[in-house]
């Protein structure tokens, strides 16, 4: 069995290791196995050794279960078997014990990179604030690298994904700067990342690794998911086919009329009610004879249905040895019962491998993908989009029948179409001028085009209807030459040296065109004169009003590195990587960064002759930040921005662009330099127990330094603060991975592995710009010493019922407290609650996470657990404090004030708060108090499948005995969740910790899939 | 051996493509930003100086209309608007400034205006260099543009008086990246360099600009009359900054030169008060002054007109005080409530507005300030330019122009000036002229000792201005006058007519103290 595997995946591995050698040499090779039956992953290494020349037999000096004349004796090709590798795999990279095991992954319905990460390697957190199909999630590796309090903040934590060593352009955040709302970036808001197909994907790898990551540069500076996928393979043609169907079911909830609302409200205003109050009690609260509101609520009948999803795949691969191919293609739709999200997505995928000299190698990657969203209809999502706010004042009825007319009319009536087209592609070129020195050059794309089509009708909007098309583009291509020189010294010690150089360039775009009130209904699209000899040529027809946005930013980087490999026998592996990096968006002098990285492996279980695996490795690299924003590389600036807070996009006075200094953004000065990110990691890989039990523990320290933050300025000369470098955080925690096969697989007997990861992570502020101990963000504070994803809150201690519990002269920005007012902890003991009594409270993310994964296998039926969990940390229930905040939310008819039909729900734990005055000046329901602070822990079991391969069966094996495999299974998702947090979700967080109750929930989903491979 | 030397070859490529591509990069890594322009690409031509010079007026309005600040400061606080819900709003017509709400922090905080300083302070020490690289650009222009710009910093100075009193006074734009902490300076030589500049700008600035056959940045009079700032418009400025601080003989020559040169910056009365085409001058409707329909000259007023795109749904009285049937709103967030509008609006045939009992079944209004009298609250329509200021308000983004003064303002600022000066019968002669324009019953000399003249002077303005912003300052001046509202006095005499400085302020700048009646 163990034969049979090697032979059919670990083969070309150990065929590069021969390779790039070529002499008598020990190699070392870890080969990663993925298993059916060891559904888990295990890790072995074996030494080949390989005489001089002419015997091609190698020889392996470890107990592995090889069987070396299988693997060797197909050696009549005409060509070598090195030669033949070269163009067996897309990979350019060996796997370490931080890939995924994508066995038990690839039997779940999961639609984005996120998802198939989740609980599956050290270290890897998954921010995931909605469960609708293709909205954006953040990645984050071992930790914050900066603040996070925005969504548009996500751009500078991101871990970046690498498909076939293309890395992927992630969406420009400058989109936000014109909008007044960042609950939705302007477009489709398609995360690009649900684009690639997991059935298409041979490996993931997360690399955290420092001197691998130096290696990669900038781009990589967050850790990279390194993603391969299937590609050509030289031999008999091979097809495979996967297909699954399945449904997400409806949650449960508890929705209530305005009966439930009435009663609710009546408990402040009995309390606290004036007379004036009561006259001006909400119409449709105000009269229980109105059926719509005081009637049935079965508005979730029609909002929550349960839905189906799918996906059809075919892969086709073969070619002789000289030339390969491989071809993908597929067709998935993922939905949720809520809302009627989905997403379509249809995925093809070519690679062509060609060998025209043993020395000559040319491959190329194509993959084209379209992405069509069908988003949610949410009232907030809608009036952001439009930066306009109608009256709030009568909400969604909770009846069916009304809901029922308004989502016919939506349906009919709405246009909302979200597409995102994306191109990526590469050719490599791979020379091998001498025996020892090869020579790569690759070209590379990535782009990705987003279009949305909007039409909301009068009918749904007051009497106005909106339009908006939005066209954008992230395109982004690499140039990258690589030259390599490997050498064999004497005394077995092997030298390796590289130096390279990576030039991309980057273009971020869109263009944005927003109407409103167009002449009817039936004109859904901003139409305009095409024929150029018109004099309204190019204008909008109908008189429509079109105002316009359009930007572009740019992103160039070049990349010089050298990397120099040094192996001591099998003892010690030494590398080094130097590297000098050029971003277009640093300031000219400042622009070059040099930056080195160096690691040591020690390889204990050799030195010592040990029998289970054991080395350390200690690595240390500096990787320079990217900055995506050509603004800071500027210096002093002129912009055209002279709107406010409630319209920031007002560019002109009276028809006349209007240029000055952008106080509302900040002071951009000369000398903003690169900021940096200082890994150090020691990394111990053990085995014991004969090598059942593998563990992988490793500790970190990241310092991302000298970040450009917003400083604060004296407000006496207009700017909100101006950008200097200086904020560093520190991340420091460890990543612990065992796999332990409790029992092996044996005929007739249960076979168990399990895999367990978990990271331990804490970080916090180390440094700030020009010394400053603070620093406020919004309603956020960093402080050094402190850690960079803090609550900063008032403490709550309850309610003031009697006058007496009040401390005489305690006011609240000068409002003296009253019974009915919240007692909030008068820190600094100076009779006044203000933003000096804040403290920190929590972090929002977690301290402890990691997955737990089980697979039981017996008689050919494997069963997969899956378990994830996040400990130790905070969210604040917004949703909370604006139900109980509503008189200020629904007077000043603010955005909080929106009432969404899905919060005719018991979605708030109503006993967990006091009733306070609503009406108080102290505003005793605001959000930055501990009384919403919650813990946000949990525990999952995320996904449940089970399995059982027909070709095992003898009839099958008689009738068709080409069928290689025919797997069916049965997946369950998101079967439960352990948590004390009061929300619907402790995970549909938004990405600052902040819980707003709008995240779709995750249901149950259940699949039935087939994948065949024939 | 081939294959050797084919390989030494390709290295060569090899190394050769690697050093062209080290050679072309530094010029590939100069990308400019198109979002922004930097500090070499302005100041270049007359263009830059154009897009500088109107950025002024920008930042103004940004100033002036974040949060409505202007309605906030001058209207709402202890003015005759009611809040109808919103709880901030009540305190802050309360004088409750310092209240947990962020309106009223975001209302204490000046960096908006400081914005406006420091942009006019850098345009006049950076406009100049364009004259080396632009010719287009003359010292003429310059001349004028400077002029402006020091117009607009002595305003944005007085208005920030009128709001927090002692304010620093920082004269140049540093724009070096250095950000010293300076301390509030007294008011009154804040006004003092307020009150030099605008005299030395006076000088400069023209009645007109552009006209035939000198244009002025491409554009004719017409264009220009309705938004910068002209003589005229400094001159109204030094009028108020001298009435602010009760130098009302000062005010009597600034308005003199007003009433006798409005003429040539085309300043009209506003004598129709709902004019029915472009042919009157008017006060509201489509035509009316509020309205970028308003074709007159105009003496201190910032567009926000809808066919440039600048119409906003804030930003606006109108944001504030419409409702159904004007858009679609069922109630304000502020009005007038029936009992002050009687209590105002006492004469029958005040076209501003009056109830025309003569029918007393069925009696008829004169509803072009409040509309729908008749419910429960009434809808403050005296501003109210729905996009263009046509009917249609289902897509409720205003245009209306931010009108600081006009001509019948200042008349009553020159009426109350001959008041306090005691030339009654001039007085009573500039103040009838605001109410024979409104149809109302002129003021006789022999009112004076039932209705006192002063009074009766800034009860007119109470009429005529509700709704721009001067009821506030006017009970200010009033009470120091002739201290009549106890609340007011106590507020003057303890300091508290001035606004919080906003937390954020003070915690950026450790110079300042917050003003003392709001410790």
């Amino acid at each position: 069995m163990i034969i049979n595997l090697i032979k059919s995946n670990s083969l070309r591995i150990i065929h590069r290791c021969l390779m790039r050698e070529g002499w008598n040499v020990l190699v070392l090779c870890v080969l990663t196995i993925p298993s059916l039956t060891y559904a888990s992953r295990f890790s072995e290494t074996y030494a080949v050794k390989m005489s001089r020349e002419g015997d091609n037999k190698p020889t392996f000096t470890r107990r592995a279960k090889l069987d070396q004349t299988i693997i060797f004796q197909d050696t009549t090709a005409e060509i070598s078997d090195e030669a033949k590798a070269k163009i067996n795999n897309l990979n350019r990279l060996l796997l370490t014990a931080d890939s995924v095991d994508l066995t038990s992954v690839k039997n779940n319905p999961y639609l984005s990179v996120g998802d198939y990460l989740v609980g599956q390697s050290a270290g890897v957190y998954v921010q995931n604030p909605t469960a609708e199909p293709g909205t954006y999630q953040n990645i984050l590796l071992r930790g914050l690298s900066s603040p996070q309090f925005n969504n548009r903040d996500i751009t500078n934590n991101q871990a970046v994904v690498y498909v076939n060593g293309i890395p992927m352009g992630q969406e420009n955040n400058f989109a936000y700067d014109i909008q007044r709302y960042d609950y939705n970036r302007i477009g489709p808001a398609t995360d690009y990342l649900s684009s690639i197909d997991l059935s298409a994907i041979k490996s993931i790898e997360i690399i955290k690794d420092p001197i691998r990551l130096a290696e990669l540069g900038p781009l990589a500076s967050n850790g990279v998911i390194w993603i391969t996928t299937h590609g050509g393979r030289s031999g008999k043609r091979q097809i495979s086919v996967n297909g699954y169907y399945g449904f997400n079911t409806k949650p449960v909830v508890t929705p209530y009329n305005a009966q439930y609302e009435d009663l609710f409200r009546k408990n402040f205003y009995s309390k606290y009610g004036t007379i004036d109050d009561v006259l001006k009690y909400p119409g449709y609260l105000a009269d229980s004879t109105n059926l719509n509101y005081y009637g049935n609520a079965d508005w979730s009948d029609l909002y929550y249905s349960t839905s189906s999803l799918y996906s059809l795949d075919m892969m086709l691969n073969g070619g002789t040895d000289r030339a390969n191919f491989g071809f993908f293609g597929s067709h998935t739709r993922n939905a949720i019962s809520s809302d009627d999200a989905d997403l379509q997505r249809y995925n093809v995928l070519i690679n062509i491998n060609m060998l025209p000299f043993e020395w000559f190698k040319v491959s190329t990657y194509l993959n084209g993908r379209r992405l069509d969203r069908g988003r949610n209809r949410n009232l907030r999502d809608r009036y952001a989009e439009m930066a306009y706010l109608p009256d709030l004042s009568t909400p969604l009825s909770p009846n069916k029948e009304v809901y029922q007319k308004y989502i016919d009319h939506y349906k009919r009536e709405v246009v909302d179409d979200n597409v995102n087209t994306n191109f990526q592609g590469n050719l490599n070129l791979s020379l091998d001028i001498l025996k020892e020195l090869n020579f790569t050059t690759s070209f590379s794309v990535d782009y990705n085009e987003g279009v949305r089509d909007l039409f909301y009708p009068s009918t749904l909007m007051e009497t106005i209807n909106y339009m908006s098309t939005y066209y954008g583009y992230t395109q982004r291509f690499v140039f990258s030459n690589r030259l390599s020189y490997n050498k064999l010294l004497e005394n077995d010690h092997l030298f390796k040296a590289t130096i390279g150089s990576d030039y991309s360039e980057d273009v971020y775009r869109y263009n944005y065109a927003r109407a409103y009130d167009g002449p009817n209904d039936y004109i859904k699209l901003n139409v305009v004169e095409g024929n150029s000899d018109y004099a309204d040529y190019l204008q909008p027809k109908g008189g429509l009003r079109v105002l316009r946005w359009n930007n572009k930013e740019q992103f160039h980087l070049h990349s010089l590195y050298s990397k120099f490999d040094y192996a001591i026998k099998d003892l010690v592996d030494l590398e080094a990587v130097l590297r000098w990096d050029g971003s277009s968006t640093v300031q000219r002098d400042s622009r070059w960064l040099f930056t080195p990285g160096a690691s040591a492996r020690w390889h204990i279980d050799k030195n010592f002759g040990l029998a289970n695996l054991f080395n350390v490795k200690l690595a240390y690299s500096r990787i320079g930040k990217p900055v995506y924003n050509s603004r800071y590389a500027t210096g002093p600036q002129y912009a055209a921005n002279l709107g406010w807070t409630e319209d920031p996009t007002v560019s002109s006075y009276y028809g006349f662009a209007g240029i000055s200094r952008d106080y509302s953004f900040g002071w951009t000065g000369y000398n903003l330099k690169w900021a940096y990110s200082d890994k150090l990691e020691l990394a111990i890989n053990n085995s014991f127990l004969k090598n059942r039990l593998t563990t992988v523990v490793a500790f970190y320290q990241t310092d991302d330094k000298d970040q450009i933050v917003l400083a604060p300025v004296p407000s006496e000369f207009g700017y909100v603060g101006q950008y200097k470098n200086g904020l560093t955080v520190r991340n420091q925690g460890v990543d612990i991975s065992a796999n332990a096969i409790v029992s092996p697989a044996k005929e007739n007997a249960l076979g168990w592995t399990v895999g367990l990861n978990l990271n331990v992570n804490s970080n916090k502020v180390t440094a700030l710009p020009e010394g400053l101990q603070e620093l406020k963000i919004g309603a956020n504070k960093l402080k050094v010493g402190e850690a960079v994803d803090n609550f900063w809150l008032l403490e709550n201690q309850g309610i003031y019922t009697a006058s007496a519990q009040i401390p005489s002269g305690l006011t609240n920005n000068g409002v003296a407290f009253a019974v009915g007012d919240a007692n909030w902890v008068d820190q600094n003991k100076d009779k006044a609650i203000s933003e000096d009594d804040k403290v920190f409270k929590g972090r929002f993310t977690p301290k402890f996470f990691g997955g737990f994964n089980n697979t039981l296998t017996y008689k050919g039926v494997d069963l997969h657990l899956a378990f994830t969990y996040a400990l130790g940390h905070k969210a604040l229930n917004q949703r909370a404090s604006n139900r109980y905040d509503f008189i200020n939310n629904e007077s000043k008819n603010s955005i909080h004030g929106i009432r969404e039909i899905f919060q005719w729900q018991q979605d708030v734990d109503i006993s967990k708060y006091p009733y306070y005055n609503v009406w108080s000046g102290t505003a005793p329901y605001r959000l930055d108090q501990d009384l919403f602070l919650e813990d946000a822990s949990y525990l999952k079991l995320r996904s449940l499948s089970m399995g059982y391969d027909l070709s095992k069966l003898s009839s099958i094996v008689s009738l068709a005995p080409t069928v290689r495999r025919a797997y069916v299974y049965l997946t369950a998702n998101n079967l439960f969740t352990v948590t004390k947090f009061s929300g619907n979700d402790p995970e549909l967080v938004n990405f600052n910790g902040i819980y707003d109750g709008y995240g779709l929930p995750l249901t149950k989903t259940f699949t039935l899939g087939l994948k065949l491979d024939l | 051996m081939m294959l050797k030397k084919i390989s030494i070859k390709y290295s060569l490529i090899a190394f050769a493509v690697l050093s062209l591509l080290h050679s072309s990069c530094n010029k590939a890594l100069d990308v400019a930003s198109v979002q922004v322009s930097s500090e070499e690409r302005h100041w270049q031509s007359i263009s830059d100086t154009k897009a500088a010079l109107l950025g002024l007026y920008g930042l103004l309005r940004s100033a002036m209309v974040d949060n409505n600040a202007h309605w906030m400061y001058g209207e709402l606080r202890s003015g005759d608007f009611a809040a109808y819900s919103r709880p901030e709003l009540t305190a802050l017509i309360h004088n409750d400034l310092n209240k947990s709400y962020t309106l009223l922090e975001n209302l204490s905080n000046w960096r908006r205006f400081y914005a406006v300083i420091n942009a006019t302070s850098l345009f006049i020490e950076r406009a100049p260099e364009v004259l080396q690289q632009d010719r287009r650009y003359t010292q003429q222009n310059l001349k004028l543009d400077i002029a402006q710009a020091r117009a607009i910093r002595a305003f944005t100075y007085f208005y920030m008086v009128r709001i927090w009193g002692d304010v620093p006074l920082i004269t140049s734009s540093f724009d070096n990246g250095k950000f010293p902490e300076f301390s509030r300076t007294d008011y009154r030589l804040v006004l003092k360099f307020a009150e030099d500049e605008l005299t030395e700008a006076v000088e400069d600035l023209p009645f007109r600009y552009g006209v035939d056959p000198q244009l002025y940045y491409g554009s004719m009079t017409g264009t220009w009359q309705k938004v910068l700032f002209n003589k005229i418009t400094a001159y109204a400025i030094l009028s108020h900054l001298a009435a602010y601080q009760g130098k009302y003989i000062d005010v009597a020559s600034y308005t003199e030169f007003i009433f006798d040169n409005y003429t040539q910056s085309s300043i009209q009365y506003t004598t129709d008060i709902k004019p029915s085409s472009a042919s009157e001058p008017g006060l509201t409707g489509y035509y009316g002054i509020f309205s970028n329909n308003y074709t007159r000259g105009q003496v201190l007023s910032l567009s926000s007109a809808y066919v440039y795109g600048e119409a906003t749904a804030s930003g606006h009285i109108e944001q504030l005080t419409l409702a159904s049937p004007f858009i679609n709103r069922t109630n304000p967030d502020i009005y007038v409530s029936k009992d002050t509008i009687n209590k105002l609006y006492t004469e029958e045939k005040d076209r501003r507005f009056g109830i025309d009992r003569t029918n007393p079944e069925k009696p008829l209004y004169r509803e072009n300030f409040f509309y729908n009298y008749t419910n429960e609250i009434p809808v403050f329509a005296k501003i109210n330019v729905v996009r263009d200021g046509g009917s249609d308000g289902n897509y409720a983004v205003f245009g209306s122009n931010l009108v600081f003064t006009r001509l019948e303002e200042l008349i009553l600022l020159r009426a109350e000036t001959m008041a306090v000066l005691r030339q009654y019968v001039s007085a009573i002669e500039y103040l009838n002229i605001v109410k024979t324009m409104r149809n109302t019953a002129p003021y006789q000399l022999s009112d004076m000792d039932t209705k006192p003249l002063i009074d009766e002077i800034f009860e007119e303005r109470r009429r005529e201005l509700i709704g721009e912003g001067w009821r506030f300052h006017d009970l200010i001046r009033l009470n120091r006058i002739k201290p009549m509202n106890a609340d007011i006095v106590s507020l003057l005499e303890q300091g508290g007519n001035y606004w919080p400085i906003s937390y954020q302020v003070l915690e950026n700048n450790k110079q300042l103290k917050q003003n003392d009646f709001w410790k």
